[in-house]
């Protein structure tokens, strides 16, 4: 288990207008959020350029840029990113690697293999290059002869993306934290996180203190909230790392079938595919007082936080911003 | 003609945001937000600057595709651009082959590679689809998700003749590195002119624009010895051989590679007589600076662009001569 108190904040995905991305990050730290990330999807805002901008319209809660990929981003430039942006807001800064989506990384040309090997390279490269030593490392996907940080900054939690109990495992032997995709059950996040325990205890390395953070949906009571929320687990779930957890739920749920859906780009199909009980075990989603208590099942799993979608509209957002304010009170 | 301040990512940020605010108060009508290998990041200055100033034009600088894959950098730049509004633009270079070097790249065929980094992002900014299978980076259906049809102006940095001509042909503009004679100022806008007219195009579609360093003092002795300590450090690279030849100074290039070689940066020094101080840069007291800055108004560039840099006291200098050169070109 992690020594931390558990916290909720809340996640950008890179496709809201920044208008509205701006108005949200002053009311969730208004609410008292403990962080807001911000998930670099190839092709929509840029995570690190994000998380500037927010914390330019906020004054004192974390940015996260979250899910750089080691097949897109070199060592170098990224440790140049984070450390110019915790120079700028000094203490309120963190990071996370991961694979990233295939199929994005399949149209910047890019084949993804030995993947879990490559972020985690990249995660000792960073580690290194924070220490503002000249660094001499081969990773998978760079090498670096000699290549020097000279910016002074604050300390950069670094956390890895796991989207299975092999990459959370793998993670604990890296110095990171372990940040786990949405759509988990809190079964499989209990089970992601024994995993990064026991790869921690099998590294011997200690990880108590170290932090973990999982992503979720979240949505309210009202029925196209509800909606929503199935639709994008309906996409989530075409991925097949996302076969033991759907296992693990014990739902009756046809992944094949959704996975035969999404590929025939028929969403509607595969929404229809995603029962209601996946709903309310995959996401956080009903009133605040169900809210609550999915939240804190997360957290008995070994979250210490957990990064919500605050909707789209603005019953969603009250709804979500009230909760924050309950959970983290 | 427009003047510009840049910053080359050695200084803390907090100064950084002092001087972008004050710069444009003083009437700059740009920021460059020059990108070192190891130092400040300049999309993230160039973001924060964004945030703190109004109208000034913002512009990260030198960005390498060698290290930056073209995805990534609209991506950037377009949510820099949804922030800013149109005062974003983009300038990119080969880098330096030493930094690269430290970050295991080599910059094989820049000349291909720069033209390609060019037409991708502009592909990937026009919104459709890109599909392109190039030197370094392969694009396979790789497209923007927002801002669609948003472009960006597009600098090339160069001193070499290629890319030089290569800026002419392609480039929004064309940017020159910083410590350049007035006479290598004048010879390299000759292959961007070249470029230019291969390409069929209208030369003042080319922003010319150029660093210039700039050290100023109360006391015009230490502003120059100062410029001197800059100048032998950016000449340990070989490729100002051709520069320093346009002095007729006399000054012995090989030796100050070799003074770096052993890491001796002050022997370095003593191989550059004072007077590289005001040839290669703008240095002195106020008034000294006003009348060399004068001449490189002169010299071609559309947008010469100095440096604000050093003690609180030499930045207020700097910051009043930019006032005044501003102020001077608005009344004529």
């Amino acid at each position: 288990m992690s020594a931390r108190s558990p916290r909720l904040g809340i996640r950008f995905e890179g496709f809201e207008g920044l208008a509205d991305a701006c108005a949200l990050a002053r009311e969730a730290e208004t609410a008292g959020a403990s962080s807001i990330w911000m998930t670099q999807h190839l092709g929509g805002r840029d995570a690190g350029t994000l998380a500037t901008i927010i914390a330019a319209a906020t004054a004192s809660i974390r940015v996260v840029p979250s899910n750089i990929s080691p097949f897109i981003a070199h060592p170098t430039t990224t440790a140049m990113m984070l450390a110019t942006l915790a120079e700028y807001a000094p203490g309120r800064v963190a990071a996370s690697i991961g694979i990233g989506n295939q199929l994005d990384l399949g149209q910047s040309g890019v084949v993804p293999d030995a993947s879990e090997e490559a972020v985690c390279d990249f995660v000792a490269a960073l580690e290194r290059l924070f220490a503002r030593e000249p660094v001499r490392f081969s990773g998978r996907t760079f090498r670096l002869e000699g290549a020097r940080l000279s910016v002074a900054g604050s300390a950069i939690p670094l956390f890895v993306t796991a989207l299975d109990q092999r990459m959370a495992r793998r993670a604990a032997q890296t110095c990171a934290g372990v940040q786990l995709s949405a759509g988990f059950s809190p079964e499989f996040a209990r089970a992601c996180i024994a995993a990064y325990e026991e790869g921690a205890a099998a590294a011997g390395a200690a990880a108590a203190s170290r932090p973990r953070a999982g992503f979720a949906y979240f949505g309210t009571r009202d029925a196209a909230s509800f909606e929503g929320v199935r639709r994008k687990l309906a996409y989530l779930l075409r991925n097949r790392l996302m076969a033991e957890n759907i296992r693990l739920s014990g739902l009756p749920i046809d992944q094949e079938a959704i996975i035969d859906c999404v590929a025939r780009r028929d969403l509607d199909a595969a929404t229809r595919l995603v029962p209601d009980e996946a709903v309310e075990a995959f996401a956080v989603t009903g009133d605040t007082k169900q809210c609550v208590r999915i939240v804190r099942r997360f957290f008995d799993a070994g979250l210490d936080e957990l990064l919500i979608n605050v909707g789209a509209s603005d019953t969603e957002r009250r709804a979500a911003f009230d909760l924050i304010t309950v959970i983290n009170r | 003609m427009s003047l510009g301040v840049y910053f080359d990512g050695f200084s803390s940020t907090q100064e950084m945001l002092e001087v972008a605010r004050a710069a444009e108060e003083a009437g700059a009508e740009s920021l460059w937000f020059a990108q070192h290998m190891g130092f400040r990041e300049a999309v993230v200055w160039a973001t924060a600057a964004a945030s703190v100033t109004r109208t000034v034009r913002l512009v990260p600088t030198a960005i390498s595709p060698y290290l930056w894959p073209p995805l990534p950098v609209a991506m950037s730049m377009s949510t820099l651009a949804e922030f800013a509004g149109p005062r974003v633009a983009l300038a990119v270079s080969v880098g330096n082959i030493l930094n690269l070097g430290e970050s295991g790249v080599e910059p094989v065929k820049p000349v291909r590679v720069m033209r390609e980094y060019v037409q991708n992002l502009r592909a990937l900014w026009a919104g459709e689809p890109v599909h392109f299978e190039g030197e370094v980076h392969h694009l396979r259906g790789a497209k923007m998700m927002f801002e669609r049809g948003t472009q960006c102006p597009l600098y090339v940095a160069s001193t070499g003749p290629q890319v030089l001509k290569l800026a002419g042909q392609i480039g929004d503009g064309v940017l020159l590195s910083a410590a350049l004679t007035l006479e290598s100022i004048r010879r390299m806008l000759e292959p961007v002119a070249a470029g230019v007219s291969a390409a069929g195009r209208d030369p003042r579609s080319v922003r010319k624009a150029g660093f210039i360093l700039l050290s100023i003092a109360e006391d015009g002795g230490v502003a120059r010895q100062e410029m001197l300590r800059k100048l032998a450090y950016i000449f340990r690279s070989k490729g100002h051989a051709a520069n320093i030849a346009t002095a007729n100074l006399g000054i012995d290039h090989q030796a100050i590679i070799g003074c770096f070689a052993r890491h001796d940066p002050e022997a370095a020094v003593g191989y550059l007589p004072e007077k590289a101080a005001t040839t290669f840069a703008v240095a002195g007291t106020p008034a000294e600076c006003r009348a060399q800055l004068a001449a490189y108004l002169t010299a071609g560039l559309d947008e010469p662009i100095v440096e604000v840099t050093g003690t609180p006291q030499q930045r207020r200098l700097a910051l009043e001569v930019i006032r005044e050169v501003c102020r001077d070109r608005g009344r004529r």
